[in-house]
């Protein structure tokens, strides 16, 4: 046993732990992965479904905002015309601004695919992960299930440039593999595998837990917050994005008014 | 995925919903206020009010202020109406306004009026004139008085436009222009203003922004004098001796 080991001596000390420890453990693992892979189902879920919501809000009631803010700017511009001031051109400048802004947000979608390209370092690293956790490399149909579902996640990970994801599954494999090697030659000794089996489930509750973080910030997040909102409108059957619309397209026309208003006082002007 | 950039337009959307007058404790709250209970109708303002809902935490600010529905409580009314102008309530962005200039606060004053103003309230454009007029919670300037009393004029707020007019008239933080004096008094002696009808009236007697006419010159002193305006009476009084 080298002095670098990562086992905590009192596994040392109890080389023989009853079978019954080990199959509770076991039990612990297949538990905490179940519901891991239920989390992250979950988050996933979440994720498109946000995805189609922003989509529908975007159309439905993201245009409504561009046309409201572009009639805005109008009548600050047509101020300008009616009397120049520098507050008058700086109010006019700043609504020109934000219709734009308003613009993109609610247009803006088509270009959002962008071009992926990973950094060299990131290719390597997804490299290293996949080689490690293929599926086809697993011991048996435990393990293989599992190794599926870090290969999505790796997947997930690499596609959106996440490193510290990636990294993150890296180590944990090491971790597990240099309890393996603590064993090499023989087979896993009962105690290498409990301590195996307690690093996975602690790595089962780690990830759970930052599933779990993400899950609340994804609903505390301002999309969320308006989904959230739509669906317990739809339990009351209204549809919250149609109320939104219709209160917009009240605005829009009482803004239509007021553009028109101050344009008659520039025509009735002459300039 | 979730676009950055796209934040501001979901946070607009939320706080509309937020605000939506489809609430249903709103709904109720008017229905009780307009049924004239109104202890029911505040206590389903404050449960609207606790969810976010910006016209219902000024409402009970009112409520708080006037004692109506609940017992009179200054400091109530404060919060919620502080709550409800920083969701951008432009009526409670004006009332904070009010508050803070009942207490000397000219500089929150001169803030929660701006805020109000930008969001087009024709009273709030019109103080925030005055504001800049008086130097009051911000450094005096004419020039900005004008373009914020223009604003509340085209909306049609009286005191506005017959502010405009003075400073048409008198050149003061815009070209002088008498023709525009006397359009601006026009619209606010329409509207009864007393100041404006004399002011009207005495451009017609002396032909300045508008043809000399001493019908219309009769006309407007002698409304300005029937609200008391004290020139006016005089004007009245004088010429009813010469010219009766």
């Amino acid at each position: 046993m080298s002095s670098t080991s990562l086992m905590p001596a009192e596994i040392i000390l109890q080389p023989n732990p009853n079978a019954a420890d080990l199959a509770e453990k076991r039990e612990r693992l297949a538990a905490v992965r179940a519901a891991l892979a239920e989390r992250e189902s979950d988050v996933a879920q979440l994720h498109s479904q946000l995805k189609v919501f922003e989509g529908r809000y975007l159309q439905r009631v993201g245009v409504l905002y561009a046309e409201l803010d572009e009639i805005a700017a109008r009548i600050t511009e047509r101020e300008v015309d009616l009397y120049d001031s520098d507050s008058a051109r700086r109010r006019a400048q700043e609504a020109r601004e934000r219709a734009q802004e308003t613009h993109e947000a609610a247009f803006g979608a088509d270009q959002e695919p962008e071009e992926f390209d990973p950094a060299p370092s990131l290719k390597t690293l997804f490299r290293e992960v996949a080689r490690r956790i293929h599926p086809d490399f697993a011991s048996d149909e435990a393990e293989q299930k599992h190794f599926t579902l870090l290969m999505t996640r790796a997947n997930q990970a690499y596609s959106r440039g996440d490193a510290e994801t990636l990294q993150r599954l890296l180590d944990d494999h090491l971790e597990i593999n240099a309890a393996r090697a603590e064993a090499s030659g023989s087979d896993e000794s009962d105690g290498v595998t409990l301590l195996r089996l307690a690093r996975q489930i602690q790595h089962a509750e780690r990830d759970i837990a930052a599933l779990e973080g993400e899950l609340q910030t994804l609903l505390g997040s301002e999309i969320g917050q308006l989904y959230t909102g739509a669906e317990a409108a739809q339990q009351d059957d209204r549809d919250l994005l149609a109320e939104l619309a219709a209160s917009l397209r009240e605005r829009i026309a009482d803004a239509q008014y007021r553009l028109e208003f101050v344009e008659r006082q520039v025509s009735a002007l002459g300039r | 995925m979730l676009h950055s950039g796209r934040t501001s337009i979901f946070a607009r959307g939320r706080r509309d919903a937020a605000n939506s007058s489809s609430n249903s404790d709103y709904q109720s709250a008017v229905a009780a206020y307009n049924a004239g209970r109104f202890p029911a109708a505040a206590q389903s303002f404050k449960q609207a009010a606790d969810q976010g809902h910006a016209e219902s935490q000024y409402i009970l600010s009112t409520m708080y202020d006037a004692g109506k529905g609940v017992p009179q409580d200054g400091a109530q009314a404060a919060l919620w109406e502080r709550t409800a102008a920083e969701q951008g309530h432009v009526y409670a962005q004006a009332n904070l306004s009010f508050r803070c200039y009942s207490a000397s606060d000219l500089a929150g004053a001169f803030e929660w009026c701006q805020r109000a103003a930008d969001g087009d309230l024709a009273w709030a454009q019109y103080n925030l004139g005055l504001m800049y007029q008086k130097g009051e919670g911000v450094a005096p300037s004419e020039a900005e008085a004008a373009h914020w009393y223009r604003l509340a004029a085209s909306q049609g707020f009286a005191d506005a436009q017959q502010r405009l007019a003075d400073l048409y008239y008198l050149g003061q933080g815009i070209p002088r222009s008498y023709a525009q004096a006397a359009l601006w008094y026009r619209r606010a002696a329409e509207q009864g203003s007393a100041r404006a009808q004399f002011q009207l009236g005495y451009l017609y007697d002396v032909g300045l922004g508008i043809e000399h006419d001493y019908a219309q010159y009769r006309y407007w002193t002698r409304m300005a004098a029937e609200q008391g305006h004290e020139d006016a009476l005089r004007e009245v009084n004088r010429r009813d001796y010469r010219d009766p």
